[in-house]
This record gives C-alpha cells, structure tokens and sequence, in this order.
C-alpha cells in the first residue's frame, strides 16, 4: 500500500512526458494549452453524459485531448446529527489524488491513484465498513464512536481505435481499513476489484455500438475486540428495519463478506460526442455474510439485481452547445435468513432459509443543459429533474420503510480565460426535494477553481467547494473541500 | 446479439416482474398439528383443562402462544415448544401436565407438520428447592473481578420442617453453551455431574423451618476484609472446600463455619461456581452411601469434536445422577452461547441467566433468584416452582446478600437500599425483620 505514492507518482511524470510529444487525436481543439484544455475538460459538454464511458472500449470517446491532475487536499463533512446514524455524523479526511488520460495516436491510456486518511464521526449501531454495498447485514452495537478510515484506490485502463474497431479493458482496485482504538474495537479491511472490457464497431458515420462486460470481486473482514476486563457490549447482527438474529447475538465477532458482481452493458456513443447517446446496464451482485466465529457461518445471503437505462441528446450549433438525457435506475435487493440446527461441536448445521428482507428502488431522472462557449468564457446552465421510489420490507415482524421523493434542481457554471496565464471556473447548485415521504433536503453547492498557467502544458491549480444541507425539521450539513493541484 | 437478448429478457422480467412493495415469494406459515401424548400415570378420571402452546423461534427469539384446539400454524423455522396444562384429580387437587420438544425443525410447505409431545406430571418434591445462586461475583474497587463468595441458597418452600442433612449439591459436568452428541445419551434417565458435596448428619442436625433459607458458600468468611465490595458469609451455614494439590491455588477453609462432606469434584485446586453460569446446579438425595456411589455410577460416554482439522472421536468419564434422585435442578447459561438444557426437561424445562451475553460486564453483583408466588397466611413467601427456570426464576437480580447486608451493588461502592423476596418483590417495611430472620440475620 505504501507504493501507492510512488505509482502515482510514476503515473503523473508518464502522463507529463507523453503529454509534451503526443498528437492530439482528431478533435476541433488544436491547441494543447493547458488551461484551453481544462476549461473543456470541466464544461457541460464533456461531463454531461457519463454513463457509457465506464464502458472501457468507449472511454476513449469522453475526452478528446490529455489531461491530467495530481493533487493533495482536504474534505470534510460535518452534520449537526446523523441523518442515518449507521452512516455517521460526517467524514473529514486528508488525501491525495491523481488521475491522468493521455491520447498517442489512436490509443487512450488513463489511470489514477488516491489515498485518503481521515475519520468517520459518531457511527452507531455499525461496526462494519462498505455500508451501502453490505446493508442490511451489518453487525451492530449500541455503544459506536468515530472510525479511523484509510482508503487506497488504484486504476488503470487502456482503449484503441484501428478503422472500424474500438476496445479497451481496465482495471481498478480500492481497498480499504477501518478501526477504532477504544472499545469497541472493530478492525475492517476492504478490497474491490474491477474488471472491465469491452469492444465496439462503428456502424454509420462515427457512431460506435458496443457491448462491455465487467466483473467484481469483493470482500470485507471485519474483526471485531472488546479489550476491557469487564466484559464485552453487546453485539447483534442486524437483518433489515431494526430486525436482528437474535440467535446469534453476542457472537460472531469476527465475520466477514465475500461478493461478487457482474454486469453487461450495451451502449450507442458518437465518437464526436454529438448526436443520439445509449446505454443500458444490467448488473447482479450477490454476497454472503459469513460469522467466522462459528465455523464460517452462513448468515445470510443477498442477491442485488440492478438496470440502468440512459438515453440522451447533444448537438453544437456554432458556440452554442446543448443537450438532453433521460436516465431510469432499477434495483431489486433482496436478503436471505438461513435457519439452523443446533449446534454440534461448535458446526451449525443448515436446516433451511427465508426471504426476508427487500428493497425495491425505481429512479428516473432528466435533465437538459444550454452552454454558450466563445474562446475566453465558457458559461451554461443545466435544469435537472429526479423522481425516486423506494420500498424496503421485512416480512415477519411484517414492516415496511417507504422512500418516494421527487427532487429538482438547477447548475449554473461560468468559467474564463479573461486574465492572462488565468482560469477561473464558478459553479453553483442548487436542489430541493417537493413530495417527499421522509425529510425533504434543500441543498446548496458551489465550487471554484482557480488556475494558474505555469507552460503552455503544465499549470498549478486551487479547488474549493462547499456544500450545504438543510433537512428540513432534521439536521444540518456543511460540507467542504479545498485540493492544490497540478495539472497537465 | 441473439444470445444477449436472450440472457437479458428473463434478467430484465425478474427485475420488473414483482411488485414494488414485495419480497420474491410471501412467507407462508406451515401449519402444525400437535398431539399430546398424556403420562401414563395420570388418573383416567382426571380433568384436563385446555392448555397453552408456545412456541420460541430460536432464530429469531420471537415468541407466539396458541391454546390447545386452536389452528397452530408458524413460519417456517427453528422452535422450541412447550406445553402447559392443568390437571385437576377426582380428590380435587391442582397439579400442571407439562411437555417440552427442544430444536424442532418446521419445514416451509402447507401439508401440516404432526408433532407428537410426551407429557408429564409436574413433580413437587416435598423437599427443599434451590432459591438463589450467586455465581458471577462482585467487582473490586479497582474493577477486578472477585471470587470466593459465591453460594447458593437453599429453601423450605413446604409448610412442615425439612431436614438438610444429606442433601447433595450438584454441578453439572456438561455446559449450556456447548453441545455435543454424547453417547450413549442418558440424559432421561440421570444427570451428569462432576461435583458433589453433601451435607453432613444424622438425619435431623440440620433443621429448615419452613420459610428459611439454608446458606451454602464457597468460602465462609467476611469477604469484606479482602474486597469492601463484597459482604460476610461468615454465617453461611455450610462451605464447600477443598484441599488443593495446587500451592498456588488453595482453599481458604473457614473456621467459622462447617465443611461439606465432599463425595467428588473434578478440580485439583478448588470448587468455584461458573462465573459466566454456563451449568446446571442442583440438589439430590443419594440413597446410598458416598463409597457406593463413586464405585457404581460412573459414567463413561463418547463424542466427537468437529473442526477444520477433522475429527477427533473423544472419551471422558464422569459420575451419573439419577433423576429421581434429583431434588432440583436449575439450568444458566446467556442467550447470546445457549445450546441446549444439560438436564431433562422433567427437571428443567427452561434456563436462567445472569447477563445476556459471554462475559457479561453487567452480570457482576447479580443472581438469579426463585420467584415469589404469594406471601401465605403466615407472612411466608412461597416460591414458585413449575420445573421451569425461565418461568420459575427472576434473572439478573441483585444477590439477596447484598440485599441483606447493604453492601455495594457496583465497583464503585454505591450501597445497596432495595430489600426484596425475589430480587423484583420488595419485602413491606413491617416483614423485614421476619425475612430477615429467615436468613439467619
């Protein structure tokens, strides 16, 4: 783990040593000036569709040009209370970041590298880590406190484009370690690998259709110490809506899980960026958490099915740059109970199993973007619109949790090159939730980005944004982060 | 692309198919028939009140009752089930008909589930019942546990005088939180112990008058000289000692009070009660001599212990009780390591608990106390004794000692105020005295 600087490193003066000789492939921008690059890199028109460039075979459509930052920085967030208080009152952390994309010829290589070291405040009743991929099986305990957290994160991915043919494959690898130095004394590491490849052919003009597979591997161990004489708190291992294996209560202290994902996607991208974009999704991740204490104890089992659909428009009239895009998101998560004997020299047997927990999510989402670009200031302004409906159950106690909200939202960006070797970026959010079942949120964003031309390819760079949060009737949020980068 | 289709219509149906607010199939209860199959020594003319089901799901801890006639039907799962019945005689007396089924598996399906239970008559022993047992300890000042002064309290729950000379009390060799198939398996026919100490005496030396408390200790002094947070058990009216061949681990041998006469103990230092209370204590009345007993009722038995390792076939000797021998029997354990009754249900149907999980930081200075029924004509509690420690006993109780002598209740030395019968019935300021007195105080 400790190389990761050092790859980064490595990474970063690679990226700035091709920068200085590669062509940059067929696009409109003919100049590599560092700050003209950014300015792109950062507008509505690179960043407003996403979704089919984590095909590794379409990646190389996204960007047309190098570019690339390195940077050290903080982020924080702190919430008067917990809005979900198995999530914590705030994380606040120091990191480090890199992430490059280098165009030679007709090949795309990028990568990048994090560190973050930081805390967690004020988690309770959740002594695990990866909460949203591992809910509802968490172990649990009524006492909690802050969590040291450390995360690595690595990734990397190479993509080519020969006449009619474009491909790529990536991989990517984040691990994670979590603990606390007073009782209770949970210690958690994480590890997620991505795999990912994909091939696409251009079919009429320069629109490409592809297909893309990726899998994941993932795995928590969580180990969990009471060092007082006294005794220990009591432990329970939650089973969805406040639910609990009773049976297993106060055991299980070391246990962990081991997942799996795979997904397919098939997606519709013109290399230009400009016309009819699509790509659908379909993903299942399952896993099993597995008390170890107990023989390796198969608790209990999740299957996690999930679509997502994207659909979207852009077009350039002259400076003008606009688009529209409709996504949807389904998933279907549900969590299996196994049943067991009882216990023979320790080993539980299997007896049997129930469904008994669910969560059904359907999201739809819109939003359209107008960009007015000239050569010194770039501004645009994107209305976005999001409908969410969410059910978990339990089914015996029979409980139900409904989440059905609609948010809308609006982005207003203006950035410039007006002062000589300067850029200034400005973005300010604003959303609300109307019709929502549980707390409605109002929500304010801003970010500024300041950037000063050291040569026509290397530039140093300020990055502030804060963040606001306001749950109605609930607690407030104030978020923020400041990054000194370099870029190239 | 064919092929992709394929794959992707069914993925796409299941994700869609069901309906926002659903799981993939509803739970179904299994329905369940029960038959009771009723003791053979029953009177035939007897009256058979309608009675109680419960079933525990062990998983989940949920507990549901259904009366007898009724429509049972739970989710599938893994049970334990109790049956409650009362059996009036032709002469008009009240007694209960239990039956008990441990670990009963209810497979998912609706074809019924037929169960049959084996009653029995509810044995009330005219004898001496156990009415307390401290095993967890106090705290020292310093937050260290202490031990020495643990003890179980004996009591005269009959309205005539009961003699205490030869009773014998029991520690079970088996642990409530580890099961292992024992072979052969006697547990219906005797108990397997590995410590017995006996009370001395001709036969009527030690006098309980009904309402009294007999007072067996670990070791008979005032704990108070070596840890202020514990309190006197100088007036035990028995201690159980051993000679250790262990020097860095020896019995204290109180001069204040008596010895047990000691038949067996597994231990080469000395006897302590389970701090965590994973055992089954008892009393018994051993109708032979303590010769006889050693040379003729030892149990040897065989299992087998699991591990990644393999397994390995184990043996190991212990001595066997019978149950009617058994005077009564009290089954502890925690919730969080239970694993079964080390007893037969006839002895003990249920369990009782200091604490709810392994080392349980608030178990210390508690025990588990008999409940109290009703107080009689004659101000004398009468304790409940169905056979049954969940039923019969109030867990995690402040020890009556501490009680008694106002000694502290935490390592921080807060004395004790509360009096009570039972550790939940408090005892009227006007029959403190009396109770106290029943206590040898």
């Amino acid at each position: 783990m400790k190389a990761i600087p050092s790859i980064a490193i490595i990474l970063v003066t690679l990226a700035a040593a091709l920068n200085a000789t590669a062509s940059v492939p067929t696009d409109s921008l003919e100049t590599p000036d560092i700050l003209q690059r950014q300015m792109r890199a950062e507008s509505k028109e690179i960043n407003f569709v996403t979704a089919p460039y984590q095909s590794p075979a379409m990646r190389q459509f996204r960007l047309p040009f190098t570019f690339g930052t390195a940077g050290a920085g903080w982020k924080g967030d702190y919430l008067s209370s917990p809005v979900d208080p198995q999530a914590g009152s705030g994380e606040q952390y120091g990191f480090f970041n890199a992430d490059a994309e280098v165009k030679y010829s007709t090949s795309t290589l990028w990568g990048g590298a994090t560190y973050t070291n930081g805390i967690i405040r004020d988690v309770l009743y959740n002594e695990t880590s990866d909460l949203d991929l591992i809910y509802p099986y968490v172990t649990a305990d009524e006492v909690g406190g802050d969590i040291r957290a450390e995360r690595y994160a690595f990734s990397g991915g190479y993509a080519d484009c020969r006449g009619r043919l474009a491909w790529g494959a990536s991989l990517s690898y984040v691990a994670g370690l979590y603990y606390r130095n007073v009782d209770p004394r949970p210690r958690n590491t994480t590890g997620r690998l991505d795999i990912s490849a994909g091939i696409a052919m251009r079919v009429f003009h320069d629109y490409f259709i592809g297909v893309a597979g990726a899998y994941r591997k993932y795995r928590q161990t969580c180990d969990l110490e009471f060092m007082s004489e006294l005794g220990d708190a009591k432990v329970y291992h939650l089973t969805g809506l406040g639910n609990h294996y009773e049976r297993f209560t106060g055991t299980g202290y070391s246990n962990y899980y081991n997942g799996d994902r795979f997904s397919g996607r098939i997606s519709i991208v013109p290399a230009s960026r400009r016309g009819l974009t699509i790509d659908a999704e379909v993903s299942r991740f399952t896993f099993d958490h597995i008390l170890k204490d107990l023989n390796r104890l198969p608790m209990a089992s999740v299957w996690h099915n999930e679509m997502d659909l994207h659909a979207s428009w852009r077009g350039v009239s002259g400076t003008i740059a606009y688009g529209i895009k409709g996504e949807g998101r389904f998933y279907r998560r549900h969590g299996t109970e196994n049943i067991f004997g009882d216990a023979v020299t320790g080993t539980y047997p299997q007896i049997g199993s129930l469904e008994m927990y669910a969560d059904n999510l359907k999201q739809a989402s819109a939003a359209l973007f107008f960009e007015h670009s000239s050569q010194s200031i770039i501004w645009s302004i994107e209305p976005a619109w999001r409908y969410t409906h969410r059910s978990q159950i339990y089914a015996m106690p029979a409980m139900q949790a409904k989440d059905i909200n609609g948010q809308a939202g609006v982005t207003a960006s203006i950035s410039t090159l007006r002062f000589s070797g300067w850029y200034a970026g400005l973005s300010a959010n604003y959303s609300a939730t109307y019709e929502a079942t549980v707390m409605p949120v109002h929500a304010f964003s801003s970010q500024l980005s300041l950037s000063r031309k050291i040569t026509s390819l290397h530039a140093v760079g300020l990055l502030l944004s804060y963040i606001h949060t306001d749950y109605h009737h609930g607690p407030i949020a104030n978020g923020g982060s400041a990054t000194l980068r370099f870029l190239f | 692309m064919k092929r992709i289709l394929l794959y992707l219509i069914p993925f796409v149906t299941l994700l869609c198919s069901c309906g926002d607010d659903t799981l993939s199939g509803a739970v179904e209860s299994t329905p369940i028939i029960i038959t009771i199959d009723r003791p053979a020594d029953l009177e035939p003319d007897a009256t058979i009140a309608r009675g109680t089901f419960t079933f525990k799901n062990i998983s989940s801890g949920q507990i549901s009752e259904w009366l007898e006639g009724d429509d049972i039907s739970v989710i599938p799962g893994f049970y334990d089930i109790d049956y409650t019945s009362e059996v009036t005689s032709t002469s008009g007396t009240v007694t209960q008909m239990k039956a008990s089924r441990r670990s009963v598996v209810i497979p998912s399906g609706s074809n019924p589930v037929n169960i049959v239970m084996q009653a029995y008559n509810n044995r009330v022993a005219d004898d001496l019942i156990i009415a307390e047992v401290f095993f967890s300890g106090p705290l020292q000042s310093s937050g260290n546990q202490y031990s020495g002064d643990d003890y179980v309290k004996i009591y005269n729950n009959t309205d005539h005088v009961i003699y205490a000379d030869g009773i014998t009390f029991w520690e079970s060799k088996f642990v409530t939180s580890d099961k292992y198939n024992y072979t052969p398996d006697i547990m219906s026919e005797a108990v397997t112990i590995q410590a017995i100490y006996t009370v001395p005496g001709s036969g009527t030396d030690h006098p309980v008058q009904p309402g009294e408390y007999f007072l067996l200790a670990d070791t008979g002094i005032d704990h108070r000289t070596i840890n202020p947070n514990s309190f006197d058990l100088s007036i035990a009216d028995f201690e159980w000692y051993d000679i250790s061949t262990k020097p860095n681990n020896l019995d204290i041998d109180s001069p204040l009070v008596p010895n047990l006469d000691k038949w067996y103990c597994y231990t080469l230092s000395f006897f302590v009660l389970h701090n965590r209370g994973f055992k089954a204590y008892g009393i018994a009345r051993i109708p032979v001599d303590s010769e006889t007993y050693l040379r003729d009722y030892l149990y040897t038995y065989n299992y087998d212990i699991i591990s990644e390792a393999g397994v390995f076939p184990m043996e190991a000797s212990s001595f066997r009780l019978p149950n009617e021998w058994v005077v009564d029997a009290v089954c502890c354990s925690v919730a969080a390591k239970y694993a079964w009754n080390v007893v037969d249900p006839s002895l003990d149907s249920g369990w009782t608990h200091c604490g709810t999980i392994d080392k349980d930081k608030t178990r210390y200075f508690h025990s588990v106390r008999r409940k109290v029924l009703h107080i009689n004509d004659n101000g004398i509690p009468v304790l409940k004794d169905t056979n049954n420690s969940t039923a019969d006993f109030n867990p995690d109780c402040i020890a009556s000692e501490i009680e008694l002598q106002g000694t502290p209740v935490d390592a921080n030395g807060t004395p004790c105020v509360s009096l009570t019968y039972d550790g939940v019935t408090p005892v009227p300021a006007d029959a403190a005295d009396a109770y106290r007195q029943a206590n040898r105080r």
